[in-house]
């Protein structure tokens, strides 16, 4: 890991805003199973049916702390003391990317662990198939790597939006806008916020890397526009 | 030191939509100096130091510190420390952790952290959040980090912005002792009698173009030199005896006839022999202040 990375994360570990995220989460992630216990019961109802509202709601916060926390430093200008420390953009504004990526990852693990710890019980008491521990273990493992990325996603949005609030409404807005091209075209499995909860769904088929794949081809493209802009934009 | 100067200015020019913040500057700081950087608000400084640091591109023009672009740098912070706003710090964190941080990026040991605190004099301090900090706190934690790799030179904008007198007193004491180190210095300031004290050039800009830059004594020359300020019952009187012998009287206003130069025993002498009875006589230098004015008469601020 590099010192700039480090660097990232110290800045994480050391404001209260990381600490009320990782408190909020899991709890979030759990009042948003209600509907677990709520939905109808079909005959190819899966576990990770339950878990689809929740996944995209924690997807969704961890993406927005992304965008509101670099998108802050970018309005408090908090930046030019990284880029003071460190001229060259690419590495400070990679660096951003890779941490938040790895943060995203871990509250990603932490909010599917418990999602799926309080999923199970619900599901055997309504009788849905539970899946095999193997699919079971590389579903929480698919959707904390599809946090991690929607998180880098989250960075890049931060980076072109340079204000908190207006960063954490893109990605809300975002969502919005997925919500509702689904209801209208049925794509919603394949945008960004979406695709945390397909990989969740296709967790041991061969649909899994493909859509992993698109999300992480998704949040490329944005991290690299953001990359451009960012090494272009004066800090007056 | 790869060059004779710290910080190079040329033909520096930046236009931000239709405003041109900077217009052609050029100026240059040496090493083991301070320089004053003075001019309206909107005057351009604030752009040139951004620009100097890469935070700003430049339209045209070449911005060089320790004779290569800041972007160029192998050890930036080891060469320059710059204040470039007090405010630009999470007021989440505390000015310890603030200064770690910037440490770690720069890969300047931890122990580094603990002498720019001490020697900023943020004390304590340093542990609290930075949200608390009163201005002058801001301030040394912004300077902390300035120094933080012991760099060559400085670059300070508005360093003096809510300190009390004691912290601007010990501000210029330090700002001199770097230059007494071989440091170059550039400090940007509207306190313009504290600046006096500690700079030993000024370089003054309007409209984002040069003024004057000139070693302190030459800028207080261009404000006209020094002047004998005589205090006498009959100034009229007075005024026309001194012309009669070939003064130079500058104005006469209530008791005081101002004299231009600093013949004051010779003025003295002429209400002297004339029984003009003196209750004040006294040289004065013009100040900084009345330099920049008279430098900048007309160029008003533009921002």
């Amino acid at each position: 890991m590099s010192a700039l990375t480090r660097a990232e994360l110290m800045k994480l570990r050391t404001v209260r805003s990381t600490w009320m995220v990782l408190l909020v989460l899991p709890v979030v992630a759990v009042v948003s199973l209600m509907d677990a216990a709520l939905d109808p019961v079909e005959h190819n109802t899966t576990v990770a049916d339950f878990m689809d509202v929740s996944l995209a709601v924690v997807s969704v916060v961890v993406a927005a702390f992304a965008a509101a926390l670099v998108g802050g430093e970018f309005a408090r200008r908090t930046v030019g003391l990284d880029y003071l420390a460190v001229p060259k953009r690419v590495p400070v504004l990679a660096a951003k990317v890779s941490a938040f990526a790895g943060v995203g990852a871990v509250l990603g693990l932490l909010s599917t662990l418990l999602a799926t710890a309080v999923v199970v019980p619900i599901a055997m008491g309504r009788d849905v198939a539970l899946d095999g521990a193997g699919v079971a273990v590389l579903r929480v493992l698919a959707v904390a790597a599809a946090v991690g990325v929607l998180a880098a996603f989250g960075t890049a949005i931060g980076v072109l939006v340079p204000h908190p609030g207006i960063a954490v409404g893109a990605v809300v807005g975002w969502q919005v806008v997925e919500m509702l091209l689904g209801m209208a075209f049925g794509i919603g499995d394949v945008l960004p916020i979406g695709l945390v909860t397909a990989v969740a769904q296709r967790a041991g088929t061969a649909a899994l890397p493909v859509a992993f794949g698109l999300l992480c081809l998704y949040t490329a493209s944005v991290v690299g526009v953001a990359l451009l802009v960012a090494r272009r934009r004066d800090l007056a | 030191m790869t060059s004779a100067y710290a910080i190079e200015v040329e033909a520096l020019t930046k236009t931000f939509g239709r405003l041109k913040a900077v217009d052609g500057l050029s100026f240059t700081v040496e090493y083991g100096s301070v320089v004053g950087f003075i001019g309206p608000n909107g005057a351009g400084k604030t752009t040139t130091m951004r620009s100097l640091v890469g935070h700003v591109r430049p339209d045209a023009g070449r911005v060089h510190v320790a004779g290569r672009p800041y972007r160029e740098l192998a050890d930036p912070l080891g060469t320059v420390g710059a204040v470039l706003e007090t405010g630009a710090v999470h007021p989440g964190r505390s000015g310890r952790n603030h200064l770690r941080i910037l440490a770690r990026q720069a890969g300047i040991p931890r122990r580094r952290v603990e002498e720019v605190i001490d020697g900023v004099g943020l004390g304590q301090a340093a542990a609290r959040r930075v949200g608390g900090y009163s201005l002058g706190m801001r301030q040394r934690l912004a300077l902390a980090a300035a120094l933080l790799g012991d760099p060559a030179i400085l670059m300070l904008d508005e360093p003096a912005n809510g300190l009390d007198p004691e912290g601007i007193r010990w501000l210029r004491e330090f700002l001199r002792g770097l230059a007494a180190q071989g440091r170059g210095v550039l400090v940007s300031s509207h306190g313009l009698p504290e600046l006096a004290l500690m700079i030993d050039k000024a370089v003054v800009v309007g409209h984002g173009q040069l003024i004057a830059q000139q070693p302190l004594a030459d800028l207080r020359k261009l404000a006209g030199g020094p002047t004998v300020q005589i205090s006498v019952p009959e100034p009229d009187r007075l005024a026309a005896l001194l012309r009669e012998q070939g003064h130079r009287v500058l104005e006469c206003t209530g008791r005081v006839v101002t004299v231009a130069g600093d013949d004051a025993r010779s003025v003295g002498r002429v209400a002297f022999d004339h029984g003009i009875g003196v209750d004040r006589l006294l040289v004065e230098e013009p100040s900084l202040e009345e330099a920049y004015f008279r430098l900048t008469t007309g160029k008003d601020s533009i921002r």
